[in-house]
């Protein structure tokens, strides 16, 4: 994400799992300068935690998801947001050029918000979703990187048979 | 000190600066009252530098509903005026998966060096897995290296602690007691 950052390209962050000011404090200190990417709009984070129970940051760059929050409901809100910030960098021309990326940040949570069968249903719905709302279709669409943290489940077997990488990162061995 | 498990015990204690939340508490009310808490004290005490030691951290398990929401946003309050007061907030939090496996993955991704403590017979033995060599990888992928236990040779190892960092020392779970170790004769 630093390097992407420094290469002035686009990111779209969306937090899952954490409160927001944690991730950024993360950020800062691996010297990534979230204000000022925020403020140049190359950075957008969409902050899902913080739609469901706070805090909220209001600022340029962040975006929050309205209303109630349903698995339903969750592919199409993204989606709104989504094609927002993406009206505004092809406003100021931020396309060319510039690769596209977006990191979720974890999806192993939605399980554990909605229930793992409805988040299995929220990632079927938003396959189908990014197919056919506008923000996909009128504006260029990037990369994603889906993190998952914990022990496999169904929405991770989902997830394994779609992507088309997976890099699997260990953790120590020590206490297990 | 801050007593959160007298505080939600109801348990009171009038000690001179031994801190409780008074009155009813649950995970969203604790939040708020000790953000409340945090941003008073913060404006009172002036210093640039403050560390936080906390035992047990996994102890949130036993208190909260939802440890892995509720812990992560007492980390939060931080943010909304405290970082501007005193600006370098190191901590040393002790952690046992045992008690609280939820806030595991949270609390590793916080902290920036992670110390295992592992029991060999009678000795304890503690390995770097985080932080120390190359603060910047952050993925703790093998053993660094092997540490003598405490703060000394802590900070010595890690050629002396740098600002904001928070330091998880991680307890090995205790070991299941044997068949053997409790055939007492009587």
């Amino acid at each position: 994400m630093k390097n992407k950052l420094e290469e002035d390209n686009l990111i779209g962050f969306f937090n899952i799992s954490h409160a927001l000011p944690i991730p950024i404090e993360l950020m800062k200190k691996r010297d990534i300068n979230v204000e000022e990417y925020l403020d140049s709009l190359n950075l957008a984070m969409i902050d899902t935690f913080g739609s469901l129970y706070g805090p909220r940051i209001e600022r340029r760059g962040v975006w929050y998801l309205s209303g109630s929050l349903s698995y339903e409901l969750l592919s199409r809100k993204y989606a709104d947001v989504v094609r927002a910030h993406k009206e505004l960098w092809k406003k100021e021309n931020m396309f060319e050029g510039r690769e596209l990326w977006g990191i979720a940040m974890d999806v192993s949570e939605y399980s554990s918000i909605f229930g793992e069968a409805n988040a299995l249903g929220y990632f079927e719905v938003s396959a189908e979703v990014r197919r056919r709302h506008k923000a996909y279709r009128e504006y260029p669409t990037g990369t994603n990187i889906w993190v998952f943290s914990g022990k496999p489940d169904r929405v991770f077997s989902s997830l394994y048979r779609r992507v088309e990488y997976v890099v699997r990162t260990g953790g120590s061995e020590l206490t297990p | 000190m801050f007593d959160v498990f007298g505080s939600f015990k109801g348990i009171e204690r009038d000690l001179p600066y031994v801190y409780q939340l008074k009155g009813y508490l649950d995970d969203g009310v604790f939040v708020t009252k000790y953000s409340d808490f945090v941003r008073a004290l913060s404006g009172r005490i002036s210093t640039r530098r403050i560390w936080l030691f906390s035992y047990l951290s996994s102890g949130v398990c036993k208190l909260f509903k939802n440890p892995k929401k509720t812990y992560q946003l007492i980390w939060s309050t931080k943010a909304g005026g405290v970082a501007d007061k005193i600006p370098d907030i190191r901590a040393i939090l002790v952690y046992d998966s045992t008690d609280c496996p939820e806030i595991e993955n949270f609390i590793y991704t916080l902290s920036d060096i992670v110390v295992e403590v592992l029991r060999d017979n009678f000795e304890r033995r503690a390995y770097i897995t985080k932080g120390g060599l190359n603060p910047r990888f952050s993925i703790p992928l093998k053993v660094v290296r092997m540490i003598k236990l405490g703060i000394k040779p802590l900070d010595e190892a890690l050629g002396g602690v740098k600002e904001h960092s928070y330091i998880l020392l991680h307890e090995e779970d205790p070991p299941a007691p044997s068949a053997v170790s409790w055939s007492l004769s009587l």
